[in-house]
Order: structure tokens, then sequence, then C-alpha cells
């Protein structure tokens, strides 16, 4: 029994898209997806993709995935790795898969000279916050996120 | 009296810098920053992401800038931007430019179809959290950002 982990291509849209919507589920933001698994196949397909992915496979059979881009970071001056979804399938935890794939996506910044990976944690999803504290990750409670979307980001628009 | 707009450039690049340090400043980050003229440069000139800046004049003087790149909304299925930075001297605020700058933004992603327009700010940020909440921004407060880098980055690639 054996765990691998490969790049996702075009050809694993409806896996990815798969991923997306059980990540939202699980975060009781389904409603929130309104994306389709025809965008996430563009995003893929896109030189550069719009989105990278990798697939963990347990036996040959994808159990998980990680989807991420490349921001870039002024202070640093150099891109760091945004890692947008991390999902495991339910019946797959507790065996360190989910370790695994933030190592893999770790080594690639170490191997790409990314000085910096970061992502986001909802404030009460503490099983999640606890794994992200043991691998040696850092929170910061000095930044939040403000965005504009829909109607607002319409108005602002305006003149 | 009047303010215009310009795209920057790499070989605007050492007043970019300058910029981000005086930010950084303002942010009490100093200590954060690293890059160096010619990081930025190669950002400005790079592909992915791709970085973009706008810089403002008033008057014929360089007054401040928005720097930012295309990001990827998984729920949404669409691109969004990312406002990295948003920074307008001491001396020229007060005339609607910080304000000019987001609203050009926010007017791009209306015309181009991205589903969002989106940023940190720091919680000790008062003046600035204030601005955001009067143009409509949601404040996104159920999500901490979490990083890995330096040591335990390098530990968790080789694990």
């Amino acid at each position: 029994m054996s765990l691998t982990i490969r790049s996702a291509g075009p050809a694993d849209a409806e896996l990815v898209y798969s991923y997306i919507r059980a990540l939202a589920a699980y975060h009781d933001d389904l409603d929130l997806v309104t994306a389709d698994a025809g965008q996430i196949e563009e995003a893929l397909s896109a030189d550069p993709p719009y989105i990278h992915a990798d697939i963990a496979e347990w036996d040959g059979k994808p159990v998980g995935g990680t989807i991420w881009v490349y921001m870039f970071s002024t202070f640093t001056g150099q891109r760091n790795i945004f890692l947008i979804d991390l999902y495991l399938d339910d019946a797959m935890r507790g065996r360190g898969l989910g370790r695994a794939m933030l190592q893999h996506l770790a080594a690639r910044c170490v191997k790409e000279g990314v000085p910096k990976l970061e992502w986001t944690v909802m404030n009460h999803n503490k099983p999640a916050i606890g794994f992200y504290e043991a691998l040696g990750a850092e929170s910061s409670n000095l930044a939040t996120t403000y965005w504009l979307e829909g109607d607002t980001l319409e108005a602002v628009a305006q003149p | 009296m009047t303010a215009s707009f310009r795209q920057a450039g790499p070989a605007d690049a050492a007043l970019v810098l300058e910029f981000i340090r005086e930010l950084a400043d303002y942010e009490k980050l100093s200590h954060e920053v690293v890059a160096t003229a010619a990081d930025i440069e190669a950002a400005l000139g790079g592909v992915s992401p791709k970085v973009f800046c706008e810089i403002v004049e008033w008057e014929g003087k360089t007054a401040g800038f928005s720097l930012w790149f295309y990001t990827f909304s998984t729920f949404q299925g669409q691109h969004g931007i990312w406002l990295e930075d948003l920074y307008v001297r001491p001396e020229f605020r007060g005339k609607g430019l910080g304000k000019a700058l987001i609203r050009r933004l926010a007017a791009r992603c209306s015309a181009e179809g991205l589903g969002r327009l989106e940023w940190w700010v720091l919680d000790w940020n008062t003046p600035s959290i204030d601005f955001y909440k009067s143009l409509g921004a949601e404040l996104q407060d159920e999500w901490t950002k979490c990083r890995i880098d330096g040591t335990a980055l390098e530990a968790l690639a080789k694990s």
C-alpha cells in the first residue's frame, strides 16, 4: 500500500472540481461554489495555468489533492505559493497523507527557490489549526482579508 | 490640479521599490523588506504571476502606487485581482488618490469579468480599515493567514 503524488492536468478537471466542491461542503459553503468543471478545465489547460494542482493517490486511486497558485510578495521580491485548497477523503485521514501533500508542496518551494508557502484557515477549524501548528507553520493574527465582489465591486467600479 | 495614472514597467523598478519601502515603513514592517530593484524589475516583466503596477501622479509628481496580479477563485471559477500594495505618500493624501487607484482596479474587474478584488490589511491600521469599509469592502475575518518559511519550510520539505 503506497502513496504517490502527481501533478494534475486538464484531464483531471472533474476530479479537481469534485475536491473543490467537497471542501466547500466541509465548510458549509457549497452555495458559494458557482464554478463549473469546464472553468476548472480551462484553468488547468491555460499556458501558464491559472491554477496548479497535485493529486494524491493511494494504491493508484485518487484520495485527495492540493490546488495552489503563484503569488508575489513585494517584501521578499520573490513569488510565493499560495495554497488555495487542501483536500483529503474522510476515510483516508489519520495516515499522514495531508502532511505528505504539504511536504510535497514544501519540497517544490525549496526546489524552485520559493521562500514562502501561505494559505488561510478558518478560525474555528481547530483540527486543521492543530495540524498546521504541528508542521511549524506560523499564523498571523495581524492581517485580515478584505474583498470587493458582486454588487459592491460594481459599485466601486463606477466613476 | 489633476491626477494622472500610468502603468509602471521594468524601467520603474527603483521607484516602485522606493514605494514598497515607504509602505513597509508605514506598516512597521521595514525589517521584512529584502527585495531588490532587480527583483522588482524581473517581477514587472515576469510571467507567473505577471505583476502589474499603476503609478499615480499629482501635478506631475509621483504620489503613489498600486501593485497587483491576477489570482483565481476555485469557488467562482474566475480570475480575480489580488491587490498586493496600495500606497499614497503622506503629502498627497486627502485628495482621493487611494480611492481612485482602487476604483480603477474595480473598473478593470468589471470590464474583464473578474470575480473579486481582494487584499490584506493590518488589524491596527484603523485609517485604512475605515477607508475600505467606506468603499463597501467586506471583512473576511473568519480566516487566519498561515505561512511556513525559512528553516521550518526546509524541514518540512525534507521530512
